[in-house]
């Protein structure tokens, strides 16, 4: 016997069997409706029997009979199609015919005939209905039905209420939840102009720009541009962004809207949506009335992201400045770098910890749709908007007007713009970004002369010039705080104006955190003196790139001494001799402690060592300043590993094949051998700086220099250091220090001093 | 599924016994005032009287109280097992050949809500408390037959079969059952009549009737 599949309906030569149920339904409706008419009767008359209440019933619902007879025909149709293949052939036929003519209509018009059939059907049903319970005639019935919904309306109307009621405590608690946190600003409400941004001028002609095109637009759409819809402004902390977007504010002629942080972080699901919403209505309708508007949103990251890992990709490179991370040890080691490498190394611990900093930032979103509302928001479809717009102007036949051209420039301001969204950023959305970076020394000198000219001050035109000099790295917020702490200063010495060292004070009491006011005994104060004085002479023997600015011997919070640089000029590149300058600098004091102290050396160099190495680690794995070309970083991606090995081969290639971190050790052993060299070649100076630091414990870069060249410095006098005995004087002490550094005990020779007059 | 196409075929086969039940028709045939909730049957090869030729019948020549009561009558009916009995045969006291059942529902004149008592209900086509009592001289030979009190859902009243003979004329019993509603507002009389000898000869089939009133009032 071969399997077949079940026939197709149009391959049957018979119709279907029905199943039992499907051939008895409406017989058995009927049934039911005689018998639940026949009740209604012995319910009607309580004399009647159940007999005769069957019996009248009978004749007098014959209708129901005619439809079980049609009922019955029906299936005597189905049995015999079920039976005979020539009969159910005919049908078949028929029906085809019938098919045929009925899709002559479209599909449309079929539809549109049997919603009218079945609205007809609907009204007769109703009519006999109602003609039942008015006992009237249909058509009678169906007009008396309007009075009768008439004088239901109350019942309804008090329905509608209770309706109304829950609905509006509903609509009253989401709109008062969806008010706030959007502030609206009129031209001259704010005072704050362009001229009062300092040191940004790149970002604010860019800024002045897309305000033009706001102001006036048919300069770009005239020529089939549009006008740009949005900035983002991002950069470190304190450089002035948010003073950007208020002179933003100050300066156009338009609406200016504040969006506060928070102000879509909310308790229930679907209420920042609305305010996103409502926001969006209110510039909408600014737009219109006044040409144009600007919204601004600060702290851009806490719109947070969808989710998506943004870990790398454009703003991968933190510029925070967290330095603290470096200097945990008891030397301050990133102090002796310059800043490049400074960021180098933070860069380098935060990308460490980024993927679980990254992760926690995908969660912290505002979440609940907020974030994609304002992304439709910003650019969505741009359907006709209003009531008489879309229903009323249809219904009179007239197309809907398109939606006029809404100008709103949106600004983000954010300082984690790894955290925003990515889709936030595209062109259309987000047209350009700008870092808002530290200030040019321009910017600086003329940040520094806004903010003195509102105090009083004896600064000369150069000692500004050199204050912007020696603080690369000052943003408006620090250079404010800097001048307010020199103000301090100089009222608490009973005075009002500013002089240059107050300046310097605040300077040094802002960078490095007040001095901890301990008093070193003598022979740790000496050896924390060799060690910065080390510092202090390989930073001026071999990095031209960078100034000392600061030599210490006070303790601080987190540092028992440094040597402070800074670059003379903005630089943009680096170079392997820096770089090189920089380890030089950062292993001076291992070498000197050594050399000084009969091998010794102390833990305070551990800060020293991990800049040092790191340093050298990406100059033979990421720049191509070591011994191999290849990048450690794309041999990670790829898992290649490091170029090393080589076993069992004894030539000159093994040599240079070695692991990536024997390579690092011997660039940092050749260069501690190098930096030993210098300072045995310069003992007297570094004894002499030594000497400088003890006696007056803080030196300007100008004192070590004049230390360093036997001149005469600001608070310095370096002449005495040129003479040969003060020199053996000074041996001396470092002897008897070194001895009683040996022995644990007390120094016997005291601090020799020297008169700064003397020749 | 044997099981299943025995259940469809008992299914067809109650369904056209019913059917054919109902040729014979039903077993009587019943008076009915939705409007005013009173029902009775009688046995189904009796004849109507109607309420229209009742209402003509009886308006003809009245005049003052008798038109007044006229108006107020809601339904009117009679029934009787013979083609001969007319209007005129339901309205006098003649007494019938054949049994002659009679239902009127009629509202209360306000002279007459204050009026209304069991004994007026008793005297509603002769004065059968008079009668009954001995006292009047003028009365025919009466007999009290049953006298009680009738209780409907909505309605109250006195059941009393008498027998009466006027002078020159045939003995004739009527059970009469004369109820008032509860609100006084409407009284519902069924009386059923014939001559004695036909009374005691259809005992049953009055009975039937009678006990088939029954009264519900407006639904």
């Amino acid at each position: 016997m071969t399997e077949s599949s079940r026939p197709r309906d149009t391959d049957r030569k018979t119709r279907i069997h029905l199943s039992v149920y499907d051939r008895l339904k409406f017989t058995l409706l009927f049934t039911i409706v005689f018998f639940i008419l026949v009740w209604a009767d012995l319910a009607d008359n309580p004399i009647l029997s159940a007999k005769d209440a069957i019996v009248s019933g009978f004749r007098t619902r014959w209708w129901i009979f005619f439809l079980l007879g049609a009922e019955v025909i029906r299936q005597a149709h189905f049995g015999l199609a079920e039976m005979l293949a020539p009969y159910h052939g005919i049908w078949q036929r028929y029906f085809a015919a019938v098919d045929s003519l009925i899709h002559k209509f479209s599909d449309w018009t079929r539809y549109r005939i049997s919603r009218v059939v079945k609205a007809l059907l609907f009204i007769v049903m109703l009519s006999v209905v109602l003609s039942a319970i008015y006992k009237e005639t249909p058509v009678k019935a169906l007009f008396m039905a309007p009075k009768a919904l008439w004088s239901a309306l109350p019942l309804l109307g008090q329905l509608l209420f209770g309706v109304f009621f829950v609905v509006i405590q509903f609509v009253a608690m989401f709109w008062f939840l969806s008010r706030g946190g959007i502030d609206t600003y009129f031209p001259d409400d704010i005072r704050t102009r362009f001229s009062d941004v300092w040191g940004q001028d790149h970002v604010l002609n860019r800024i002045r720009e897309n305000l033009l095109f706001l102001e006036s637009p048919e300069e770009i759409e005239k020529h089939g541009g549009y006008v740009p819809g949005g900035i983002l402004l991002w950069g470190p902390p304190g450089t002035g962004k948010t003073l950007m977007a208020e002179s933003m504010a100050g300066e156009t002629g338009k609406p200016f809207v504040f969006v506060d942080p928070g102000a879509f972080n909310n308790m229930f699901f679907g209420v920042g949506v609305l305010k996103v919403k409502s926001l969006f209505r209110k510039l909408r309708k600014l737009a219109l009335r006044y040409g144009g508007v600007v919204v601004f949103f600060d702290e851009a990251d806490s719109l947070g992201n969808r989710g998506i890992s943004s870990s790398g990709g454009r703003f991968s490179l933190n510029s925070a400045n967290n330095t603290s991370a470096l200097s945990g040890t008891q030397c301050r080691g990133g102090t002796y770098l310059s800043e490049p490498s400074v960021n180098l190394l933070t860069h380098n611990l935060l990308t460490q910890e980024s993927f679980v900093a990254n992760s926690a930032m995908g969660g912290g979103n505002s979440g609940m749709g907020t974030l994609q509302a304002l992304l439709t928001e910003l650019s969505g479809l741009k359907k006709p908007r209003g009531f008489f717009n879309r229903i009323v102007r249809r219904t009179l036949g007239m197309r809907p007007k398109n939606p006029p051209k809404y100008r709103i420039l949106v600004v983000m301001a954010t300082n984690m713009p790894e955290a925003l969204d990515e889709a936030l950023l595209r062109p259309g959305r987000i047209d350009r970004m700008y870092r808002v970076g530290y200030p040019s020394k321009a910017g600086r000198i003329r940040t520094y002369e806004g903010y003195l000219s509102k105090v009083s001050h004896s600064l000369s035109a150069e000692e500004v010039d050199k204050l912007a000099t020696i603080t690369p790295y000052a943003t408006g917020a620090t250079i404010k705080d800097t001048i307010n702490e020199a103000l301090i200063m100089a009222i608490r010495h009973g005075r009002t104006s500013i002089t240059w060292s107050d300046m310097i004070k605040a300077k040094q009491l802002k960078e490095l955190g007040p001095a901890e006011d301990v008093e070193y005994i003598d022979r740790e104060r000496h050896a924390v003196a060799v060690h910065e004085a080390c510092h202090g002479v390989m930073a001026y023997l071999a990095r031209y790139h960078m100034t000392i600015d600061l030599a210490t011997i006070e303790k601080g919070s987190d540092y028992l001494g440094m040597v402070a640089s800074i670059p003379p000029d903005d630089q943009f590149t680096r170079w392997r001799t820096e770089y090189e300058a920089d380890i030089l600098v950062s292993l001076a004091s291992l070498a000197g402690e050594r050399m000084f102290f009969d091998g010794d050396n102390s833990s305070g160099v551990s800060g020293d060592l991990e800049s040092a190495t790191t340093i050298a680690s990406f100059m033979e794995g990421h720049w191509g300043m070591g011994i191999t070309v290849s990048s450690h970083a794309s041999n990670r991606r790829f898992e290649v590993g490091a170029p090393g090995g080589g076993k069992g081969k004894e030539d000159g290639a093994k040599e240079m094949r070695r692991a990536l971190s024997d390579r690092i050790e011997d660039n940092l052993s050749t260069l501690l051998e190098k930096a030993l060299e210098i300072l045995v070649e310069n003992r007297v100076k570094v004894l002499a700086l030594a000497h400088a630091l003890e006696t007056y414990k803080t030196l300007s870069g100008e004192d070590v220099v004049a230390v360093m060249e036997g001149s005469v410095g600001p608070l310095v006098d370096g002449r005495p250091y040129l003479n040969s005995n003060n020199i053996a004087a000074i041996e001396d002490y470092h002897l008897a220090a070194l001895n009683a550094h040996k022995s644990h005990q007390k120094s016997d020779v005291v601090l020799p001093l020297f008169a700064s007059t003397q020749e | 599924m044997y099981i299943r196409k025995l259940g469809a075929l008992c299914f067809v086969v109650i369904i056209s016994s019913l059917a054919l039940t109902s040729c014979s028709g039903p077993s009587r045939l019943y008076a009915v005032d939705k409007t005013d909730g009173v029902y009775f049957s009688v046995p189904k090869n009796w004849i109507r009287v109607s309420n229209a030729a009742l209402n003509a019948r009886e308006g003809q020549g009245a005049t003052g109280t008798a038109l007044d009561r006229l108006y107020a009558v809601k339904w009117q009916e009679a029934f009787s097992p013979s083609k001969k009995i007319t209007s005129s045969h339901v309205l006098s006291l003649v007494a019938p050949t054949v049994p002659l059942a009679y239902i009127r529902v009629r509202s209360l004149l306000p002279e007459e809500i204050d009026a209304v008592s069991y004994n007026s209900l008793r005297n509603m086509i002769v004065p059968v408390t008079s009668w009954a009592s001995g006292l009047d001289a003028t009365a025919p030979e009466f007999q009290l037959l049953d006298d009680a009190e009738s209780i409907q859902k909505i309605a109250r009243g006195v059941h009393t079969v008498f027998e009466f003979t006027p002078k020159k004329g045939v003995s004739q019993t009527i059970d009469q059952t004369a109820l008032v509603s509860d609100d006084r507002s409407t009284i519902y009389v069924l009386i059923v009549r014939c001559t004695s000898t036909c009374f005691s000869k259809n005992l049953k089939v009055i009975d039937e009737i009678v006990s088939s009133f029954t009264v519900r009032g407006k639904r």
